[in-house]
């Protein structure tokens, strides 16, 4: 038995419509993962503990992170210096990404400070890393 | 005839699986059961998600479960840098996960990161860091875009035909982006705002358009939604208003079913204030001179006209927008569509009054936040176009799906 031509022309219209909406799918998939900034490498540490912590804030966090890592002991609270402070993202993300490390808006002794930041002079270097330090200013 | 369950009754059920475990965790982590308890229920979500494979012979059933999976993956493999889901969520769901309870943003450490806002996503990511071991910025992640599921299974089956469950898919991608992958809870508090709507006019409907449990369902998707984020209960409350206020008028009646499934829906978050209320933390917006500042904008300084700009010049809001407004004979006559506009008018009049009286600079607020909030506007004002165009009604029950 031979389709008639309207079933014929429903189904090839069905096929293109089945194609259609999965290459838009499939578009629109590609497009969130590009603006997401999807990477392979990424997905194949998804189970890696502190995955995605460098790529995830800015390279002054991943540096204070790291100084403060390195201390024996909890230097609770942290505060931040004024180039870090004064920059909402950064200081967001010391807040957030060091904890259970806590930070004061208010001076601390032990400070998180910019490696050019004047306040430093009057301070005891604890340690550096790029261009961040971590300095005792009591 | 067969008994045996069908595909879709199989996502409907991994649904209905996935909503129960994720509030039974919260409620157990609310009384201040954490560890394997809490744990063992995440990992029934997690279960609940994959009994939703068994329907993949059902296209209503495999497009979202397919489409949440690459969601899933492409979440899994992207940095976790956006702003509100570091400084909010992903934070109180590394507290959660590091002091081991549910109230620890309730010491309203870094107010900056809305201590108020409800903490069931954070719990669940909490979860997930907790079944793997420790904490990493990709895992906990990934549980937003596992949040879809139990909405798109509840109301994909009931679609008609598989081309509106493509097109939905297709929408939400397209109106939720990245937002859907990198931890926003905006596509999520306007998907189940809509999957709220859907089962609500399902069970306002006639006998034989409900179907056992709806009310359940109805009841569990509020509650999540409400828990969601602030703007979540709002909007419960516009689309119940809208479906009872329309019901009213309609058939002068009374839709006790739907009003009973949103008041106990509501009581986690009603105890989740509770908590907070007693912890002393505010919201910036409740907290804020809301009455001065809402008079200032409508009197001076043409904000009002920067909100409607921001709010509604937009395709994704014009295109439906234009189609209502030539139908709207037909949108008057089929209850879903005129609900969906009620609902879609109603929450962008709420959206108008909470610009009018933010706190913030209004600008900053709208660039920062317009496109985010009114992905519910989006997607009801679609979900009524399509009714009205084509009379397609998600509030129907699911045809047998082929075998």
């Amino acid at each position: 038995m031979t389709p008639s031509p309207s079933t014929a022309s429903s189904a090839r219209w069905r096929l293109a419509s089945v194609i259609l909406l999965t290459i838009l799918i499939l578009v629109s998939l590609a497009l969130t993962a590009r603006k997401s900034d999807f990477q392979m490498s990424l997905l194949g540490q998804a189970f890696v503990a502190d995955a995605g912590f460098e790529v995830s804030v800015p390279k002054e966090v991943v540096d204070a992170r790291a100084l403060v890592m390195r201390q024996p002991h909890d230097l609770s609270p942290l505060s931040l210096g004024q180039g870090l402070k004064d920059d909402e993202l950064i200081r967001q993300r010391m807040w957030e990404a060091l904890y259970p490390q806590r930070f004061s808006d208010a001076d601390t002794p032990h400070r998180i400070l910019r490696a050019t930041d004047p306040v430093l002079n009057a301070c005891q270097l604890i340690d550096r890393r790029g261009d961040v330090v971590l300095a005792d200013c009591r | 005839m067969s008994f045996l369950p069908t595909a879709a009754d199989r996502g409907r059920r991994a649904a209905l699986v996935m909503l129960v475990s994720l509030l039974l965790c919260y409620g157990l982590a609310a009384v201040g059961v954490m560890g394997w308890p809490m744990l063992a229920l995440f990992a029934v979500f997690l279960a609940g998600a994959a009994l939703s494979l068994l329907g993949l012979r059902e296209l209503r059933v495999a497009i979202p479960v397919l489409v949440v999976l690459a969601l899933v993956g492409i979440s899994l493999g992207s940095p976790g840098d956006a702003w509100d889901p570091r400084s909010i969520w992903l934070f109180h769901a590394k507290r959660i996960y590091l002091d081991g309870t549910l109230y620890a943003q309730l010491d309203d450490y870094a107010p900056w990161s809305h201590n108020d806002y409800p903490a069931l996503v954070p719990l669940l990511m909490a979860a997930a860091a907790g079944l793997l071991g420790h904490w990493n910025e990709l895992l906990p992640k990934a549980v937003a875009p596992l949040l879809l599921l139990p909405a798109l299974l509840l109301i994909a089956p009931g679609l008609r035909s598989r081309w509106w469950v493509a097109l939905l898919v297709l929408l939400l991608l397209r109106v939720g982006r990245e937002m859907l992958v990198n931890g926003y809870m905006d596509t999520l508090v306007a998907l189940y705002a809509l999957t709220a709507l859907v089962l609500a006019m399902r069970l306002r409907g006639t006998d034989d358009s409900r179907r056992p449990g709806d009310i359940v369902a109805l009841a569990l998707v509020v509650a999540v939604l409400s828990l969601l984020k602030n703007e979540g209960a709002v909007l419960a409350a516009v689309v119940v208003g809208s479906v009872v206020l329309e019901g009213a008028l309609r058939e002068r009646r009374l839709c006790w079913r739907v009003l009973l499934a949103f008041v106990v829906a509501l009581l986690p978050l009603l105890a989740w204030k509770t908590s907070v209320a007693a912890a002393h933390i505010s919201n910036d917006l409740a907290g804020s001179d809301l009455q001065s500042q809402l008079l200032v904008r409508l009197t001076t300084d043409g904000g009002s006209a920067m909100i409607l700009k921001r709010l509604l010049l937009d395709e994704w809001m014009l295109a439906p927008l234009l189609v209502l407004a030539v139908l709207w004979r037909r949108v008057l006559q089929r209850p879903l569509a005129a609900v969906a506009l009620l609902a879609a008018l109603g929450y962008i009049a709420v959206l108008f009054l909470v610009y009018l009286s933010t706190p913030q600079d209004l600008a900053w607020h709208l660039q920062t936040s317009a496109v985010r909030v009114r992905q519910p506007v989006v997607l009801l004002l679609f979900l009524a176009a399509t009714v009205a165009v084509w009379r397609a009604d998600p509030a129907a029950p699911a045809t047998p799906d082929p075998r």
